[in-house]
């Protein structure tokens, strides 16, 4: 009897302890997330991607993933005439829901890191610093995959799939703005 | 729909608008385009992320329209498997079927950041029908999350028991073979779950447990494979005897899942057994490892279940062992550079050892595993059981192949 009424008590107590937590699902909001990716700007500019539907196919063949837009906006730290690097802020599937993903390169479309903005589906899919921090350094290439050098994610097989197509596609798309600017 | 007009008409006005009976400018159009392009990038990728400044959508007033920045919050998903099984040795009086195995409904709902369901409603052998052996309907689980603190988080409901790899993950892109592995099945008594409260987190940076508090299993379901039939699944289940089950993970490295389970308690659920109230003191303990690199995957688990007063249970074993190890490697990528798909051979062998009933089996079990897409496998196997020691005949083999999901 006595551990059914603690039981009890621990649920109620629970329940009332957390009453009025708020909304979300939001981690970071563009501009908090911006200024993480380059500190030291003095701007951040955007340029957009118009693509042709050549360059789509192309970026989908090097992606190994279908580019579902020919419109894509990159956003540019800049320091004065300096290029500190790329950042885009993608949203994407995950299994029903939607997941935004800002995905940061060094001016050499290298990975500098990759962070999750917002996260719908349940927080145990939600990938761990650890797993987002492989792709630190990482550029387009056949390795660039689960089963690859990005190792899978134990029990949230879609959210890694979800993350290392964004940024395959991201890798794939910041080589045209290279060849651009 | 309305976002999509609203920016149409947003689109025109832009660019038709020349200005005071004048062309626009090659710059005005640039401008103009900078803005659309803005605000698709805000509606296709940021809604989530964009700044909350009090602003008024689409001329809604400021509170109305959080709606249109904030997921409404509910998640759906779901997993099916479907088999075909040929026996193709000492089938005796087996016969050959097609079994659409299970087809499981997933919904979450996340009332705030902190507080989420998570549910599964699954439909077991293609029907039910009233009086007929047939499948079954159940809840698989369905508890409520209490996230306070990354190192200490509450959950209650119907869980599943944290104990092994498969009872978890149970998905069917996440095994290999049709079947689930067999020790997980008749030692470890997969898919289980049980009523109760428990506690999860991460301790530190790969290190993770779970401790739950259930009702009890009822011994008077164990039989001579053990316990399986002693699960109460949470259908009016008899909460006389409570059980504690514990669990860690440990991650020293990505791809490196190294892990570890307890379940003590009494299951005698304060019934008699052939006359005499006893406590059926039971014990299930386990060990799991997982690596997976560069497409070689190995698993291994080993789990052992005691049970005690089996003297006042008829055939039920005081002790129940069981082991497997597997390997598989995903050939694709040697095969088709730069693919997606994943072809995998896989071979695991199981052997679960009873003390105090007759129901030792090996079982050999090697076959394939192909991903198209990840979310969805084909698969075929061979499985060859060896019943020895037991002076049966062995079970006959089989071929199964079969198909499976995930979304």
């Amino acid at each position: 009897m006595k551990i059914r009424t603690l039981v009890i008590l621990c649920t109620l107590g629970c329940y009332i302890t957390l009453a009025g937590l708020a909304w979300g699902g939001t981690y970071l909001s563009k501009t908090e997330a911006l200024k993480r990716a380059f500190p030291q700007a003095d701007r951040v500019e955007t340029v957009s991607l118009f693509l042709t539907p050549e360059e789509v196919t192309e970026i989908s063949r090097l992606a190994g993933a279908p580019l579902t837009s020919p419109l894509h906006t990159f956003y540019v730290g800049k320091k004065g005439t300096q290029t500190l690097g790329y950042a885009a802020i993608e949203a994407a599937t995950v299994r029903t829901m939607p997941e935004t993903v800002m995905i940061v390169l060094t001016p050499d479309a290298r990975v500098s890191f990759v962070e999750i903005l917002a996260f719908f589906e349940p927080e145990e899919y939600l990938p761990s610093r650890r797993w987002l921090q492989q792709f630190v350094g990482a550029q387009l290439s056949d390795a660039l995959r689960i089963g690859g050098s990005v190792q899978a994610m134990t029990g949230a097989t879609l959210s890694a799939q979800a993350v290392t197509r964004q940024v395959r596609l991201t890798t794939a798309l910041a080589q045209r703005i290279q060849e651009r600017h | 729909m309305n976002r999509l007009l609203s920016l149409a008409l947003l689109m025109t006005l832009l660019l038709a608008q020349p200005g005071v009976g004048q062309a626009a400018s090659t710059e005005e159009l640039e401008r103009r385009l900078d803005l659309i392009t803005a605000e698709l990038q805000k509606m296709k990728n940021e809604t989530a992320v964009t700044d909350q400044a009090y602003s008024s959508d689409y001329g809604l007033g400021p509170a109305a329209s959080k709606v249109y920045k904030l997921s409404k919050g509910l998640s759906i998903g779901g997993y099916g498997e479907a088999k075909y099984t040929n026996y193709v040795q000492d089938q005796g009086s087996n016969v050959d079927t097609a079994d659409m195995v299970r087809l499981i409904l997933y919904t979450g709902y996340k009332f705030t950041d902190k507080i989420l369901l998570n549910s599964e409603i699954e439909f077991e052998h293609g029907k039910v029908e009233g009086g007929k052996d047939g499948g079954e309907v159940a809840i698989e689980f369905a508890n409520i999350d209490f996230l306070l603190d990354e190192k200490v988080n509450l959950r209650a409901g119907l869980m599943l028991m944290p104990v092994g790899i498969t009872n978890e993950l149970h998905e069917p892109t996440l095994f290999h073979g049709n079947d689930r592995p067999l020790v997980e099945r008749q030692v470890i008594p997969a898919t289980w779950r049980e009523l109760g409260v428990g506690a999860f987190g991460q301790i530190s940076e790969g290190l993770e447990y779970k401790l739950y508090l259930v009702n009890s299993l009822d011994a008077s379901g164990f039989d001579s494979k053990g316990i399986r039939g002693g699960r109460e699944s949470g259908s009016k289940a008899k909460a006389e005897d409570f059980s504690l089950v514990a669990r860690f993970d440990y991650e020293p490295t990505l791809g490196l899942n190294l892990g570890g389970s307890a379940y003590l308690g009494n299951a005698g659920q304060g019934q008699e057994f052939n006359g005499k109230q006893v406590d059926v003191f039971t014990q299930i303990y386990e060990v799991h490892g997982q690596y997976k690199v560069r497409g070689l995957e190995l698993k291994a688990l080993a789990s052992r279940v005691e049970i005690d007063d089996t003297e006042q249970l008829n055939g039920v074993p005081e002790r129940v062992a069981g082991w497997y190890s597997e390997v598989a490697y995903d050939l694709l990528p040697h095969i088709v550079t730069g693919t997606s798909q994943y072809l995998a051979p896989f071979v695991r062998y199981e052997n679960i050892d009873y003390a105090g009933s007759n129901q030792d089996v090996e079982l050999l079990v090697s076959g394939l595993s192909y991903k198209p897409i990840p979310n969805v496998v084909v698969k075929a196997d061979y499985r060859n059981f060896n019943n020895f020691g037991t002076g049966k005949a062995d079970a006959a083999d089989e071929v199964n192949l079969g198909i499976g999901f995930i979304f």
